[in-house]
C-alpha cells in the first residue's frame, strides 16, 4: 500500500512537471508580452527603452530559459511576482485561494446535502412522479447557465428583495469579520451548487438503482431486515463505491475556481484572479494558479483511488 | 402436524403485454421435518411460488388469491412489518446463486449477526457474533472465528453457500425455502450441501421446500414431491411413488428425460417443444400442446386436481395407466 502511494506520488509529479513546461509553452504562444501594455500606457518610450525593458524582464531570452529560470525558482519557493498587482504571486494568491476554498467547499457540500437524499428518493420511487419531478429539478440544473442564473438571483434577492449583497467578498468595513462574509456567499453558493447538484443527482439515482438490482438486496429483505436498513446498510453502502471516486474528484475543483460565477458576483476568487492575469499577460499568477489546479485534479485522483480501495474489500492495492 | 399450508395459490403478473397468471390454484402442504421437493422446467412456476410464500414477489406480481399458513399464522394477511419479523425468523430462504446472494462490501459475520439481531431481542452484538462463529461451525466451514471477519469474494463458491446456508439457520427457523441452492456449484460440492441440507434439517427438525430441476437431487433429498408445469401442480406424491408409479405424463416424460448409469439407449429421450411463453399458454392444460396422450378437450379444459389415493394427487384427464 505505501509503495503503491509512494509510486503514485512520482508519477504525480513527473506529470506535474510535463504539464508545467506544456502549460508555460501555451503561455508564451500568446500574441502580445507586458512591454507592448507598457507601451500602450505609455507613448512616449523609445525602441530603445523597449529594448532595455525586454533584456531586463529577460523576455528576450528563449523558451527554455525562461522556463527553466521560471521552474528553479518555483523549486526554490519563489512564486514570482505579480506584473499587475506589483506583489509577490503568493500575497495574491493565498487570500483568493481562501476565498475560493470557502465558496466551493460550501457549494460542494451544499450540493451533496441535497443530492444525495434527492438521488436515492428518485431510486426509491422509480419511474413515478416523484422521479420524474427529480428529474426535472436535476436537468434544470445540468442545463442552466451559471451567468443567468447567478444574475436572477442578483435581480431578485439582491436587487428586488435587498436580502443579500448582490455582490462582493466581504463588507469594505470588516474583511476580517468571518461571520459577516455569510451573505455574501449565500448567492454564489446558491448558483454553483445548483450547476452541480443535478449532475449528483442522477449519479446517485443510478448507482443507487444499480445497488438495488442485486440479488443481495432480496437476500436482505429475506432475512427480514426492516426497510430502512436494507437501502442504508445493504444498497447505499454499495451505491457509495461509484459516488465516492465523483464525489473525491469534484474536490479538486474546489482550488482551482468557478471563473463565470466568480465574475458574476465580483467575488474575489482564483476563478476571476486566474481570468484577469492571463488577460492581463501576467504569466506568474497563471502559472502558479495552473500547477495548483493540476496537482490537486492528480492529488485528489489518487485519494480516490484509495478510498475506493477501502470501501471496497474486493479491491486492495499492491 | 402441517407446518406450510398453501391453499388456491394464485399469482399474476402484471406484464408490458398483458397480465399473465404465473401461478393458477396451486394447493400443497408441508408437515414437520418433511422436506418436499419441488421440480419442473425452467419457467414452470418453481420460484415464483418460492417468492410467493415469502411475499417477496417483484413489484409487478400479485397474490390474486389463495392463503398461505405458516403454522396457525396466515401471511397473507400480515401488514409489512409483521411480515418481516416471519421472514429470516420463522421462516429462512437460501438462494441459487451464493456469488451474488451475499453484500459483497459487509464481512460474512456481519451479514449473519444482523439476520440474530433483526430476530432476537434479548441479545448482544458480541452474542450474536459468537453465534454467527457457531453457526459458521455447524454448516462445516473450517477456521471459523477466522472467517467471520472475511468478505464473501475470499470464500469459495460452495463455502459461500455454506455461510448462506448457516445465516438462514441462525435464528432457528421452523422452516427452510432453499431455491435450487446447488445449481450453480460443482457436482462434488451439490453432493456436499445436499448432505449439509438433510443434516441440519434433521438437527433442527425443519420442515424444508426444496426447489430444483434435477430429478437426481430431488431422489435424494425429497419426501415427497410435487411436480408443476406452467404454474400448475401436475402431480404431488411420495418421492417413491413419483419414481415408481408416475401417472402424470410430464412426471413421466421428466423421468425419461434424465440419463441414468447402466442403461444403454441409443439416443437421450427428450420432451418435444418448449414451455409455452406465459402469455400463450393453452386455455386448458399448459402441457397439452406437448404431450403424447392428449386428448381432445386437453388444451380446451383444465383437468381438477384429483386424488388417486391419499397421498398421490395429479391433475390430468388421461393419466398414464397404473403399471
Amino acid at each position: 500500500m505505501l509503495r503503491y502511494i509512494f509510486f503514485r506520488l512520482l508519477q504525480t509529479v513527473v506529470v506535474i512537471v510535463a504539464l508545467s513546461f506544456f502549460c508555460y509553452l501555451l503561455l508564451n504562444l500568446m500574441p502580445g508580452d507586458p512591454v507592448e501594455i507598457l507601451i500602450q500606457s505609455n507613448p512616449k518610450m523609445t525602441p530603445e527603452d523597449i529594448q532595455r525593458l525586454r533584456e531586463l524582464y529577460g523576455l528576450d531570452r528563449s523558451i527554455w530559459e525562461k522556463y527553466s529560470a521560471w521552474i528553479g525558482d518555483i523549486l526554490k519557493g519563489d512564486l514570482g511576482y505579480s506584473r499587475t498587482y506589483r506583489v509577490p504571486v503568493s500575497e495574491i494568491l493565498l487570500p483568493r485561494l481562501g476565498n475560493t476554498f470557502i465558496l466551493s467547499l460550501s457549494a460542494l457540500l451544499l450540493s451533496l446535502f441535497i443530492a444525495i437524499p434527492l438521488g436515492i428518493l428518485a431510486a426509491l420511487r422509480v419511474n413515478t412522479k416523484v422521479d420524474y419531478l427529480i428529474g426535472l429539478f436535476s436537468f434544470g440544473g445540468i442545463s442552466t447557465p451559471s451567468f443567468w442564473l447567478g444574475l436572477m438571483l442578483i435581480i431578485i434577492f439582491g436587487v428586488q428583495l435587498k436580502w443579500f449583497p448582490a455582490s462582493g467578498t466581504y463588507s469594505i468595513e470588516n474583511p476580517d469579520n468571518w461571520l459577516g462574509r455569510i451573505p455574501y456567499l449565500v448567492l454564489p453558493t446558491l448558483t454553483l451548487s445548483y450547476l452541480s447538484v443535478g449532475r449528483f443527482i442522477r449519479f446517485t439515482r443510478s448507482s443507487m438503482l444499480e445497488a438495488l438490482k442485486n440479488d443481495y438486496i432480496r437476500t436482505a429483505i429475506a432475512k427480514g431486515l426492516p426497510r430502512t436498513k436494507v437501502i442504508w446498510k445493504h444498497a447505499f453502502r454499495n451505491a457509495l463505491l461509484s459516488l465516492i471516486t465523483m464525489v473525491t474528484l469534484s474536490f479538486s475543483g474546489v482550488f482551482s475556481g468557478a471563473t463565470i460565477t466568480e465574475t458574476v458576483f465580483a467575488y474575489q476568487g482564483v476563478g476571476k484572479l486566474v481570468y484577469d492575469s492571463i488577460l492581463g499577460n501576467d504569466f506568474n499568477v497563471a502559472m502558479v494558479s495552473f500547477m495548483i489546479s493540476v496537482s490537486m485534479v492528480l492529488l485528489f485522483s489518487l485519494i480516490a483511488d484509495l478510498l475506493y480501495s477501502l470501501a471496497d474489500p474486493r479491491i486492495r492495492l499492491h | 402436524m402441517t407446518v406450510l399450508d398453501v391453499k388456491n395459490l394464485s399469482v399474476e403478473f402484471q406484464l408490458k403485454k398483458g397480465r399473465a397468471t404465473v401461478i393458477r390454484e396451486l394447493s400443497y402442504s408441508i408437515a414437520e421435518k418433511e422436506i418436499l421437493g419441488i421440480v419442473g422446467e425452467s419457467g414452470c412456476g418453481k420460484s415464483v411460488t418460492s417468492l410467493a410464500l415469502m411475499r417477496l414477489l417483484p413489484e409487478n406480481g400479485r397474490i390474486t388469491q389463495g392463503n398461505i399458513r405458516l403454522g396457525n399464522t396466515e401471511l397473507l394477511a400480515l401488514s409489512e412489518s409483521e411480515m418481516e419479523k416471519v421472514r429470516g425468523g420463522r421462516m429462512a430462504m437460501i438462494f441459487q446463486e451464493p456469488m451474488t446472494a451475499l453484500n459483497p462490501v459487509l464481512k460474512i459475520g456481519d451479514q449473519i449477526s444482523e439476520q440474530i439481531l433483526a430476530h432476537e431481542e434479548r441479545i448482544s452484538v458480541a452474542e450474536a457474533w459468537e453465534r454467527a462463529i457457531e453457526m459458521l461451525k455447524l454448516v462445516g466451514i473450517p477456521s471459523p472465528q477466522l472467517r467471520v471477519h472475511q468478505y464473501p469474494h475470499e470464500l469459495s463458491g460452495g463455502m459461500r453457500q455454506r455461510a448462506m446456508i448457516a445465516m438462514a439457520l441462525s435464528t432457528r427457523p421452523q422452516f427452510l425455502i432453499a431455491d435450487e441452492p446447488t445449481t450453480a456449484l460443482d457436482v462434488t460440492i451439490q453432493a456436499q450441501i445436499l448432505q449439509l441440507i438433510q443434516e441440519v434439517q434433521e438437527k433442527f427438525k425443519m420442515s424444508v421446500q426444496f426447489i430444483t430441476h434435477d430429478l437426481g437431487v430431488i431422489s435424494e433429498i425429497a419426501d415427497r414431491v410435487l411436480v408443476m408445469y406452467g404454474g400448475l401442480l401436475c402431480e404431488l406424491a411420495p418421492s417413491t411413488t413419483i419414481f415408481s408409479q408416475p401417472r402424470h405424463p410430464y412426471t413421466l416424460a421428466l423421468l425419461e428425460a434424465r440419463p441414468r448409469l447402466g442403461k444403454k439407449v441409443e439416443r437421450l429421450k427428450t420432451i418435444e417443444g418448449t414451455v409455452p411463453g406465459i402469455l400463450e399458454r393453452p386455455t386448458g392444460c399448459p402441457f397439452s400442446n406437448r404431450c403424447p396422450r392428449a386428448l381432445p378437450e386437453c388444451a380446451q379444459l383444465l383437468p381438477d386436481e384429483t386424488h388417486i389415493s391419499s397421498q398421490h394427487v395429479i391433475r390430468c384427464f388421461n393419466p398414464e395407466p397404473k403399471p
